[in-house]
């Protein structure tokens, strides 16, 4: 009784059940959720961290430092350190311009064909990053490379490499760079689309020159998202795995993830130790709470942005003129740099024995043939993975999305401690290295009901992606004006009926671009069903890695051009769902 | 207008969700699969194969005929009744799962169909073989271990590195077979636990390696080159050292984690000093590091990235279908054991487990072999007729003592020592671009 009644007397203020109010049950169980899939792998890494070699994290033990001091007194920690932060930084640095101007002529300008856009930078999000990669290194490769091999026929060269060496850092960059425009493009339309010229409209007519107008109104309209992104993209390049894991070795160049992939996994004994990877874990989440933090302070002052209020609003088109052929052929050249090349290479793959370069001293190699396409049409060998694939995939889209929606309401409309700790929690997962943060979950799992279903391996991306669909849902519910939704208070709608009839629809856009995005990614990854997935759990990116590391490169290539087809397609069908659910917002 | 759009939406949203929750099942179970029968904890018969059980074979135990080449254990029955490899056999096919999961990611669908064809024409079995995600040493070995720790099995066998069985065996993660029923169906199988699992200790009560497995064959590494731009006659027989001479300048690519040399100090007239040397001469000789092992360094060497590298040969389907590639053997030929053996728990039918671990060390190697022309374990001329690799060994005049094996526990437990050697000098020759010595 004694409990009940203390319980009581925290639980209701003012005579009213605080458990009952969306403002404090909302965020506690979205806390709960997140401690359980954020923190646990982060405290098995903490505690990792403390090991010695052969200890697991969840076994009784001594702790020591002597991880961080093997790991940070090596000859290579510096040059790793310098590495990694030149990766993500360049990436980063160079990226977000190209992607802003993407953004900028698909929201703001009536350049041509702008709406294939969608299609054509969720294509390349839909390509394994390792198949890019080799993509790159066909072509760019210093002596073998397609490209550089006919640039010599070309230009008469008698050297036997070059101009063109993809083995580099700045080639690493370079593929970096390519990859990552999509998504800071997505993230910035955004950004873009809900910037309301009205103000800009409203400073000119107050007599601001148009430099006044874009440094008193233009940028500080956009400095939180674009920043957010910048430094959202920062710290995803300090946990980029797959890029460096390819080119890495061959280039010399050492990063922080491939040196946690190298500790984690050692190749010539089985007695792993988790102390040296997971003290590298620590580094990369400091730098990475780091990034967390400026983004938060940045992000804090966000309700000065909010742009869509309930009146009538359509963004301004600027018109190209003359400089529309320019603008194309910009976007042009990416779309063939970053697709066109890369995919022809895995499409003329997909129907050979064995790839050879296409150039003159090897074409009476090419031996053509369908074979490879034998078993992609098999239930047994790639249909059934298909549809596990397309299950987690779609799975894990709807889920996160829906999560993620939910948290970023909570943050932006009910700011308070706990929401803060929320917004803060669901950043985390994106400082902790993927392979650590995967291993942590198998640690967990293993010897459980949950092991080898797909249902953990759901549960494993919406740890993986909860950083990227909140972000992105965040900057969208932010240009949200509140007096929409108030009005549907006032009307007596009841919250949750609010939040699905007035925001979840103003958000339909965002909402399926992340759904989107995060569908195309889950679909071709490989690396959480590795340790996750069972024998009929597993998935199409496992077989298509098992086959590119087993030397099937023509096999992998064909898998790899049936992924991305059905990607493609649902990209299209998506892309149509949004429009016409947009089109139903904009009529009625 | 508003309102049925939204609902439509949302209803839409939250059947296709929670149709997907439901699927999550993963597991496909057999309604046909019987519980696993848990193995007893394993008290091996003895430390050493000697004393073993003695099989009750016809066969003679030093007959050096493989099995496929003898009489089936089916036909030989014994006055006394079905021996004990056939109890094994009438065990697993009244087991009802006949499924066996293990590492097979990339292997050729048309094997894996090869390979249940012929164990079903051999023991009259619906075997159905699935391939367990992740690397056969790498991923899969940790997830046997940690299954093993809550009492679990993911896979029904496991083959792969001396160095990753042996953690495993550290670990209690392996099973000591019924060896009396291999015995009895492949009598080999005692032969290849005495002559190619290293010895090494370190298990519970005891036990050594070969306690748990036989020797599944070697990983070994040999010369590959590009037949564009190399003659045979180059690499046949080469001293490694000779890379390191200007006529291999820019041409060599070798796996960026020192496949095959990080061994060479395992042989008698090599040492650390001699390994560091030579890797950071060929780093200094216009050395390409290329990423994920054997396979990596052959697609270089096809496409002409480089001329040379040292890997696993290609497969023999590759190189009849007119790949520019082609491989020899060097001077002396560095790898490492491989060894078979079977988890301490198992996915699904202990006996069919069992069985097949017997079936797919020689008769599914053997086939595997005539196949794709893989397969290497020069230790018993018998099987050199089975084994085209082993045959081209012995046919080249090497013999056991041209391989540089570690073969110690010692051994084993230096090579992450020697693997850093031969790295980090590659890396510092490639930086510098000065030979040393």
């Amino acid at each position: 009784m004694a409990l009940a009644g203390t319980l009581r007397r925290y639980t209701h203020i003012g005579g009213r059940n605080m458990l009952l109010d969306i403002r404090v049950i909302g965020p506690l169980v979205v806390l709960a959720l997140l401690a359980f899939y954020v923190l646990i792998p982060l405290i098995l890494t903490v505690v990792a961290s403390f090991r010695p070699a052969g200890v697991l994290p969840t076994e009784a033990g001594a702790f020591t430092v002597s991880a961080y001091v093997r790991a940070f007194t090596g000859a290579d920690f510096r040059p790793i350190v310098f590495n990694t932060l030149l990766y993500a930084g360049g990436g980063v640095l160079l990226g977000l311009p190209i992607a802003f101007a993407f953004a900028f002529l698909t929201e703001r300008t009536d350049m041509p064909f702008r709406h294939y856009m969608y299609l054509m930078m969720f294509v390349p999000m839909s390509t394994p990053v390792f198949a890019t990669a080799l993509g790159w290194v066909l072509l760019l490769g210093p002596r073998a490379g397609t490209i550089n091999q006919w640039l010599r026929i070309v230009t008469g060269s008698d050297t036997r490499e070059g101009p063109f060496n993809i083995f580099t850092l700045e080639g690493l960059i370079f593929v970096h760079v390519l990859g990552g425009i999509p998504t800071m493009w997505l993230f910035l339309i955004s950004v873009l689309r809900n910037m309301d010229p009205a103000m800009e409209d409203a400073s000119a007519t107050s007599g601001a020159s148009r430099w006044q107008t874009l440094k008193r109104v233009t940028v500080p309209l956009m400095f939180p998202g674009v920043a957010a992104v910048l430094v959202y993209f920062f710290i995803t390049g300090l946990e980029s795995l797959e890029l460096p894991l390819a080119l890495g070795p061959t280039a010399g160049v050492e990063v922080l993830a491939t040196k946690i992939f190298f500790t984690i996994l050692p190749s010539a004994n089985i007695e792993t130790d988790y102390g040296v990877p997971a003290a590298f874990g620590m580094l990369g989440l400091v730098m990475g709470l780091i990034g967390i933090s400026f983004y938060l302070y940045l992000v804090r002052r966000s309700a000065r942005y909010a742009v869509v209020t309930g009146r009538g609003y359509r963004p301004k088109m600027i018109r190209l003129g003359k400089w529309k052929v320019l603008a194309l052929a910009f976007v042009g050249a990416y779309i063939v740099i970053k697709v066109i090349l890369p995919f022809s290479v895995l499409f003329i793959a997909s129907f050979l024995q064995f790839y050879v370069p296409l150039v003159p001293e090897t074409w009476s190699y090419l031996s053509w043939t369908f074979d490879n396409y034998d078993h992609v049409f098999s239930y047994r060998f790639f249909g059934k993975y298909f549809v596990n694939t397309v299950i987690v995939a779609v799975s894990s889209a709807f889920s996160n999305m829906i999560l993620v929606t939910f948290i970023a309401w909570l943050i932006v409309r009910y700011p308070s401690r706990l929401t803060r700790a929320v917004n803060a929690l669901a950043f985390l997962p994106l400082a902790i290295p993927g392979v650590i943060s995967t291993v942590a979950l198998f640690l967990m799992f293993i010897g459980t009901p949950l092991y080898g279903t797909l249902a953990l391996m759901v549960l494993a991306f919406a740890a993986r992606y909860t950083a990227f669909g909140t972000r992105l849902m965040h900057s969208a519910q932010l240009q949200i004006h509140r007096e929409l939704e108030e009005a549907s208070l006032v009307s007596g709608a009841g919250t949750v009926r609010t939040f699905f009839t007035i925001n979840l629809r103003l958000l339909i856009p965002a909402f399926l671009n992340g759904w989107l995005w995060i569908l195309v990614h889950a679909a071709k990854d490989f690396s959480v069903a590795l340790l996750l997935a069972s024998g009929t759990s597993a998935l199409v990116g496992n077989i298509i890695y098992g086959s590119f590391t087993a030397g099937e490169f023509p096999q992998a290539a064909a898998q790899m051009v049936v992924l991305i087809a059905f990607n493609l397609v649902l990209v299209i069908l998506g892309r149509r769902w949004i429009r016409r659910a947009v089109g139903g917002e904009q009529q009625s | 207008m508003k309102r049925l759009l939204g609902n439509r939406l949302l209803i839409a949203l939250l059947v296709v969700f929670s149709l997907a929750l439901a699927a999550c099942g993963g597991e496909d179970p057999d309604p046909t699969a019987t519980p696993t029968p848990r193995p007893v904890d394993p008290t091996p018969t003895s430390a050493a194969p000697a004393a073993d059980p003695t099989p009750t074979s016809a066969a003679p135990s030093g007959d050096p005929t493989p099995t496929s080449a003898a009489p089936a254990p089916a036909d030989t029955p014994t006055p006394q009744g079905p021996g004990p490899f056939e109890q094994l056999v009438e065990r697993a096919k009244a087991g009802g799962n006949h499924t066996i999961r293990y590492a097979l990611e990339g292997v050729d669908p048309d094997i894996i169909l090869a390979m249940e064809d012929a164990f079903r024409q051999k023991f009259d079995i619906p075997l159905t073989l699935e391939s367990e995600p992740g690397h056969s040493s790498r991923d899969v070995p940790l997830k046997i271990i940690q299954a093993a720790a809550s009492g679990d099995g993911v896979v029904d066998a496991s083959s792969g590195s001396a160095a990753n069985l042996f953690g495993m065996m550290r670990e209690d993660a392996l099973q000591v077979p019924d060896w009396e029923a291999v015995y009895d169906g492949y009598p080999l199988a005692r032969e290849l636990r005495e002559a190619g699992v290293p010895n090494i200790g370190g298990g519970p009560n005891g036990t050594v390696l070969s306690d748990y497995c036989m020797a599944e064959g070697m990983s070994f590494w040999t010369i590959n080159y590009n037949t564009i731009h190399v003659d045979r006659d180059e690499v046949e027989g080469i001293a490694f050292e000779e890379f390191t001479e200007e006529k291999w300048r820019n041409r060599l690519a070798f796996d960026a984690r020192a496949l095959g040399f990080y061994v060479f100090p395992f042989r008698d007239d090599w040492d650390d000093e001699r390994l560091r040397v030579f890797a950071h001469n060929i780093g200094a000789n216009g050395l390409k590091l290329i990423p994920g092992g054997s396979t990596g360094v052959r697609q270089a060497i096809i496409q002409g990235e480089g001329d040379v590298g040292m890997a696993g040969p290609p497969s023999q389907t590759l190189i009849d279908q007119g790949a520019p590639i082609n491989w020899a053997y060097p001077e002396f030929v560095p790898g490492t054991h491989r060894v078979a053996c079977l988890p301490k728990y198992t996915a699904g039918n202990q006996d069919m487990a069992t069985l097949f671990y017997a079936w797919n060390n020689f008769d599914g190697y053997y086939l595997r072999s005539e196949l794709t022309g893989s397969g290497f374990r020069p230790y018993l001329q018998a099987e050199a007729e089975f084994l085209p690799r082993v045959k081209a060994f012995f046919d080249a005049g090497l013999t056991e003592n041209d391989l540089a094996l570690p073969q110690t526990e010692a051994d084993y437990e230096r090579t992450g020592e020697t693997r850093t050697i031969a790295i980090e000098a590659m890396q510092a020759g490639i930086a510098s671009g000065e030979k040393i010595r």
